[in-house]
């Protein structure tokens, strides 16, 4: 899992494959960092996932609803088509959540361009 | 059922590998890709249980022939039940079929996903190369270069981030020592006055209340001691505003720079009415800069220039501009004593004279803090000169792409 911070958006990008035991690590490790930089919006990339199953949506949901009383607004990107038709049938609705296409864009829509990571500390 | 893979889902890997091969198959075969999508989220559910509760279940995949259609299956063996999914059916198309275990063998249930794969292109060639492109979508091959190239990414990433850190580290470092600096020479100069005045007092005391007892080399002494605090007084003057200098504020707004040499020139002449001193001044030439900060720049440089001109008649002095490599160049050039250019460098150095007082009075912070102030703009200065000849002083103040 690879973060970073520009302004006050958290981006994490997940690795390809999450496996059960490191979920807990990875929501510890994205809410610390929520809370360390008191990041105003959290930017999930799931693009890298090989397949994002129920179990996975739904750690994911979790995780989301956990930064938003952190005070983070959650956005999940990189979903394709696909699964986002396969999870919704499937009984996985995301209502309250900002599904976008790719970082950049979710980035342009906040206004944060990417070029220029400002650190923080 | 002759299955094309069979794939045991007991480790995280496997199942990995298990929701690849049902993708891949999906769609060689031409299935829909919510249906692939599908069959592999529920493949990779069953087998979370599964490792979870440590039980033991098989992923099949194969090929069927019905109607001249191909069908895509996949059975999980030892498994009864599917987990509770809505709309297999209805929105994806896709049978599952459960079967009771049979002769002591284990339960299963069968996913049958519809392909747009006509039977007749499913012969043994047909079958032999998804094989293979199955088998190279096993763990071995793809995900264990995928997990060392992603090791090698974020070690990089890591060592990236480490030198960010770092690097933001040492740069509040310097501010704060910076900070630091600045207050430490302010406050040092702030506390010599006290006791220089003080000596410088007592001199007077003595000089006024004691004239009877001291004989004229104890009264010349005593003179030269006030004059030593004197000079001390004014190094600590100068001390200060160079560190004003760099604390306070900047204002950048337009700069008419050759009114401004105008003044000073003007300011100059009347401090020598006696001298001979021929001024040019190019007109017009204007800058983007903070206006306190200029003035200390070109009050130092044309000072220097009237003081350096001081034996000629009549001494010359021009402030005009130039480009060189794109840039705009303001210039102070005089006809004076000039410098060996070999210290060069070392004249923007606080307290740094290349001539001595006896010669040409002064300190030595002039140019020092001409460098700050032109150095806070994001500017560079510039020295030239020839012993004898006269010397040039050359700054510009912005950037080197915005120019003057
Ligand atoms: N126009 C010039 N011609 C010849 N030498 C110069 C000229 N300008 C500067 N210098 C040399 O550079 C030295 C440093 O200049 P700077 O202005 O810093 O000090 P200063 O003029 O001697 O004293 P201060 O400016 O503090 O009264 C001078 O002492 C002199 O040797
Ligand atoms: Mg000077």
């Amino acid at each position: 899992m690879h973060m970073y911070t520009l302004r006050d958006v958290l981006v994490v990008a997940l690795p390809p494959a999450v496996y059960d035991h490191a979920v807990q690590d990875l929501q510890t490790d994205i809410l610390t960092q929520i809370a360390e930089t008191s990041a105003a919006v959290l930017i999930i990339d799931v693009a890298p996932v090989d397949l994002i199953d129920r179990f996975f949506a739904q750690t994911m949901l979790d995780l989301c609803k956990m930064a938003a009383l952190l005070g983070a607004h959650p956005i999940i990107t990189g979903i394709d088509s696909p699964t986002a038709a396969v999870l919704a049938t499937f009984g996985l609705d995301m209502p309250d959540l900002d599904l976008v296409g790719s970082v950049s864009d979710a980035l342009a829509q906040l206004g944060v361009t990417n070029t220029e990571p400002i650190p923080r500390g | 059922m002759n299955p094309l893979a069979s794939i045991n889902l007991s480790t995280d890997l496997a199942l990995v590998e298990a929701r690849g091969k049902v993708r891949t198959l999906a769609e060689d075969l031409g299935a829909q890709a919510v249906a692939g999508t599908a069959v592999a989220t529920i493949v990779s559910d069953v087998g979370r249980r599964a490792i979870k509760d440590d039980l033991p279940v098989t992923a099949e995949l194969a090929i069927e022939a019905v109607e001249g259609r191909t069908i895509m299956q996949v059975r999980l063996s030892g498994v009864s039940a599917l987990p509770e999914v809505e709309g297999l059916r209805s929105r994806f198309g896709i049978e599952a079929i459960s079967s009771t275990a049979v002769d002591g063998g284990r339960p299963s249930v069968e996913l049958r996903i519809p392909t747009s794969t006509p039977a007749a292109r499913v012969d043994e060639a047909f079958l032999d190369r998804e094989r293979a492109r199955l088998i190279q979508r096993s763990p071995g091959q793809l995900l264990e270069e995928v997990q060392r190239q992603n090791v090698e990414l974020s070690s990089l990433l890591e060592e990236l981030r480490d030198t960010k850190n770092a690097l933001a580290l040492k740069a509040r470092e310097l501010e704060t020592v910076n900070r630091e600096l600045e207050s430490f020479s302010y406050s040092v100069s702030h506390d010599l006055r006290a006791p220089l005045r003080a000596v410088d007092g007592f001199g007077l005391a003595l000089l006024e209340d004691y004239d009877a007892a001291l004989d004229e080399t104890g009264k010349d002494y005593l003179r030269r001691i006030r004059a030593a605090t004197a000079r001390m007084a004014r190094l600590i003057d100068d001390l200060l505003s160079l560190s004003r200098l760099t604390r306070d504020e900047m204002h950048v707004g337009r700069v008419d720079l050759s009114r401004l040499a105008e003044e000073i020139v003007a300011e100059l002449r009347e401090g020598e009415p006696g001298r001979n001193v021929d001024v040019t001044i190019t007109p017009g030439l204007e800058a983007e800069a903070d206006a306190a900060l200029t003035r200390v720049v070109l009050v130092n440089l044309l000072g220097n220039a009237f003081k350096f001109t001081d034996k000629r008649d009549p001494a010359r002095i021009a402030f005009g501009a130039e480009t060189v490599d794109g840039r705009l160049w303001y210039c102070v050039e005089d006809n004076g004593a000039g410098f060996d250019m070999t210290y060069a460098d070392k004249l923007f150095g606080a307290f740094q004279r290349l001539h001595t007082t006896d010669e040409f009075d002064g300190t030595g912070i002039g140019l020092a803090i001409v460098q700050r102030a032109i150095h806070r703009q994001g500017g560079e200065v510039r020295a030239w000169g020839e012993i004898g000849t006269g010397a040039k002083i050359s700054f510009c103040l912005a950037s080197p792409r915005i120019g003057g």
